[in-house]
């Protein structure tokens, strides 16, 4: 039976390339949902792609509800009732499967997050004509949830155990893994020679993205759907970077609180604005991120309460000290007058190297914001 | 070959089966049934899935079994729907049992399929289906695939979702060729013929009538298979579902009768529905009666036998399109009615006296909610 599977799938793989051309078309309105991950999945606002099927025969509920069966039938458009009507046969648009029974309510497509994301990169790098990039080199290390914190004495010292030929047979799969001839996994914990051969230049190929949204009644809407763009072209560009991002989730109002990617999808605005509370979380999750680039992506209006407004001068003098970089999107869809934090961070802005500021208004600045941020990342 | 073996890929793993199916034969067989050889199979539920969005194993691929596939597994996995049984109408009849299902489930299934196998041999319309289908899926398979290659898989595409599209308005059972021309897929298939003849090989539009032609021939011959599925749903699953009760009191010991039973009183409406007709014919007739019935009729003239009391309506020979097609739907649509819906149109039975068709309705729905009723009795019983 296991070549049936293998069918289905392929079928199934078709029917998902039509249904991404699809979910194309219905992108814009999907991704101003609120609530846009549930457990893992976006729900689209349509059933499973089908045909439309013609066949013969009517289910009328309503002459089920009133029995009525007469041979005259109901007046057509155009109000000429058609002669024996109650004894035909009509061809009716109906949908459904057809091999299958199916007894149950029709099922509203669901995509796993990481494939909605890979379709919104599509559309959007083509939209707005942003370079495709190619994927990264592989480097000698290796995906895996046993990635291990690496000290000196793992970097400079051969281990006392080495064992000399797992050293060899692994070093030889990184070399080939390297030279992009076969992809094997490296076992780093036996590959000693992997680490002497120029520990200087060894670049640890990391990154921590701290996301920080502001919760506090501005974002919703287009505005939402904006940041979530955003962060898909970002996430596009990151991945083919980097090969080990660790990200974070912060949302904050009067309280901060860090969160799963899918409560981050799924806020729900309310409350007032602590800047300070969110700055100081966004600092609170680096705690153990050593070789990591760090990235922080901040998105508020700046309307700070003014009481906080001291507080968040402090956290955020702090933040440019242990971020690589910070790149502060400010949503304004109306042109608002500038906020005290705001001013604070245009202010810092000419003599902090690794800051960036921009305005969310639209999609073509978004696009903008992407690239100042992308030039910033590639100094 | 000798009947009911397993198919020679998986001998081993249905050794424990085989008493019990031996037995089961042997029971149903005293009552008067018999069967084709059966080749069992033991499958996941992926590939149960893929045969029932497909319908067979080796239909031709179209991204549209993939969405029924795909849905198809989102609602098993998500445990909202499961495939009770998947039993293939050919010959030797193909039977499969699920792979994680537990013994006493898998025993439901092979009573089950007993009775769709007794069915499937001994309905007279299933005469006219073709046994063969599984050969002909695949020739037609290598056909198409065959057409994509010459004509490019795009367009060959395009007709399949087009023929699918009309597939549904096929009828085997019209003999009447001026009659059958009204259906719109022998319509296009004749009339696709007769343009392809009339225009020159030259003519770029001669390629595209022929391919049509073709794509449409192998739809139909598929369809009419498909279709007599479509008409014998609610008998057809009620007679299996009658017979699977039927042999399970002989097979099942008193603990695990009363686990059937709970399982045996969520199945949809198209089974209890089913199963409550031939059990009232038992009550009255005994096995002659239901014997007899599940070799001359389909769903409308099962229910309608009821109704007119042994009249030849809906026999295939009696009559080209059996019963009214009003009385037919009315009939499909109340086996797709949940109970409490069936409960509401009980209680419009007054305004309902007028119609028969619609009387019939409230019958089969009444004793569908009379026998849920009895059953969830039994539930609370143990309860």
């Amino acid at each position: 039976m296991a070549q049936y599977v293998d069918r289905g799938k392929l079928a199934q793989v078709e029917h998902d390339k039509r249904l991404r051309e699809y979910l194309k078309k219905d992108f814009n309105v999907l991704i101003q949902k609120q609530k846009l991950v549930r457990d893992g999945k976006v729900k689209t606002n349509f059933a499973t792609l089908d045909l439309p099927t013609l066949r013969f025969g009517k289910p009328d509920k309503e002459s089920l509800a009133s029995g009525g069966g007469g041979g005259k039938g109901k007046p057509q458009k155009g109000g000429k009732p058609q002669q024996g009507q109650g004894q035909k046969e009509e061809l009716v648009d109906v949908s459904g499967a057809q091999g299958a029974d199916d007894h149950s309510d029709p099922q509203y497509v669901e995509l796993d997050f990481d494939e909605f994301v890979r379709m919104a990169q599509e559309q959007l790098i083509e939209e707005l004509n942003l370079p495709p990039l190619n994927p990264p080199r592989l480097s000698g290390e290796v995906l895996s949830d046993e990635n291990v914190e690496l000290d000196d004495q793992d970097r400079y010292g051969l281990m006392v155990d080495l064992d000399l030929e797992a050293t060899m047979v692994e070093s030889l799969k990184r070399s080939l893994r390297e030279s992009g001839r076969a992809e094997y996994n490296v076992d780093l914990r036996h590959d000693g020679w992997y680490f002497t051969e120029a520990p200087v230049t060894e670049r640890a190929n990391r990154a921590v993205e701290v996301y920080l949204l502001d919760i506090s009644g501005s974002v919703s809407g287009h505005n939402i759907a904006l940041i979530r763009k955003f962060i898909f072209i970002l996430w596009y560009y990151l991945d083919k970077k980097y090969r080990l991002n660790a990200r974070r989730y912060i949302v904050f109002q009067d309280e901060a609180e860090e969160v799963e990617r899918d409560a981050f999808f799924s806020i729900e605005s309310k409350g007032g604005t602590h800047i300070s509370a969110g700055l100081s979380k966004a600092l609170g999750v680096l705690h153990g991120f050593h070789e990591y680039d760090k990235y922080l992506f901040f998105f508020s209006d700046g309307d700070n309460s003014s009481s906080d407004d001291e507080a968040a001068k402090g956290q955020l003098e702090k933040l440019f000290d242990a971020f690589d970089l910070i790149c502060y999107g400010r949503i304004n869809p109306c042109d608002s007058p500038i906020s005290p934090f705001n001013k604070l961070v245009k202010e810092h802005l000419e003599r902090v190297e690794n800051l960036t500021f921009s305005d969310i208004k639209d999609l073509d600045n978004v696009s903008e914001t992407v690239k100042k941020f992308l030039n910033i990342m590639n100094r | 070959m000798s009947p009911d073996r397993p198919h020679p890929t998986e001998a081993d793993e249905l050794a424990e089966y085989h008493p019990f199916i031996k037995r089961m034969r042997e029971i149903g067989e005293s009552y008067g049934m018999s069967y084709r050889d059966i080749f069992w199979r033991k499958a996941t539920q992926d590939n149960l899935s893929f045969v029932a969005s497909f319908g067979l194993p080796n239909r031709f691929s179209h991204w549209y079994f993939g969405g029924i596939y795909k849905n198809l597994k989102i609602q098993q996995d998500e445990s909202l729907i499961s495939i009770l049984e998947l039993v293939l109408n050919t010959d030797p009849v193909y039977a499969f049992l699920l792979e994680h299902n537990s013994l006493l489930e898998n025993l439901m299934v092979i009573a089950h399929v007993y009775g769709h196998v007794d069915f499937f041999r001994n309905n007279a319309w299933y005469v006219k289906s073709d046994r063969n289908m599984l050969n002909r899926c695949e020739f037609h398979a290598r056909t198409i695939r065959e057409l994509a290659a010459t004509h490019g898989q795009a367009k060959v595409d395009d007709m399949i979702e087009a023929s699918l599209t009309i597939a549904n308005t096929v009828n085997p059972f019209e003999r009447d060729p001026k009659k059958k021309r009204e259906r719109l897929i022998y319509f296009i298939r004749d009339h696709t013929r007769t343009l392809a003849s009339t225009t020159k090989k030259s003519d770029p539009r001669h390629t595209d009538l022929k391919l049509a032609h073709q794509v449409l021939s192998m739809m139909c011959l598929e369809m009419e298979y498909f279709d007599l599925i479509g008409r014998t749903q609610i008998i057809n699953e009620g007679w299996a579902s009658f017979v699977e009760f039927k042999i399970l009191e002989k097979v099942l010991k008193p603990k695990e009768w009363l686990e059937f039973t709970l399982q045996f009183s969520k199945r949809p409406a198209p089974y209890l529905i089913g199963f409550t007709l031939f059990n009232a014919c038992f009550r009255r007739g005994g096995w002659p009666e239901v014997l007899q019935i599940r070799n001359d009729y389909e769903d409308i003239a099962g229910a309608g036998r009821h109704r007119h009391h042994g009249a030849e309506v809906g026999r295939p020979g009696a009559t080209q399109e059996p019963a009214g097609a009003r009385l037919r739907l009315r009939t499909y649509t109340a086996a797709r009615l949940t109970v409490s819906s069936a409960r509401l149109i009980i209680r419009s039975r007054e305004r309902s006296r007028s119609s028969p068709g619609m009387a019939l309705c409230v019958w089969i729905s009444s004793e569908t909610v009379r026998m849920v009723s009895a059953l969830t009795r039994c539930r609370a019983a143990r309860v």
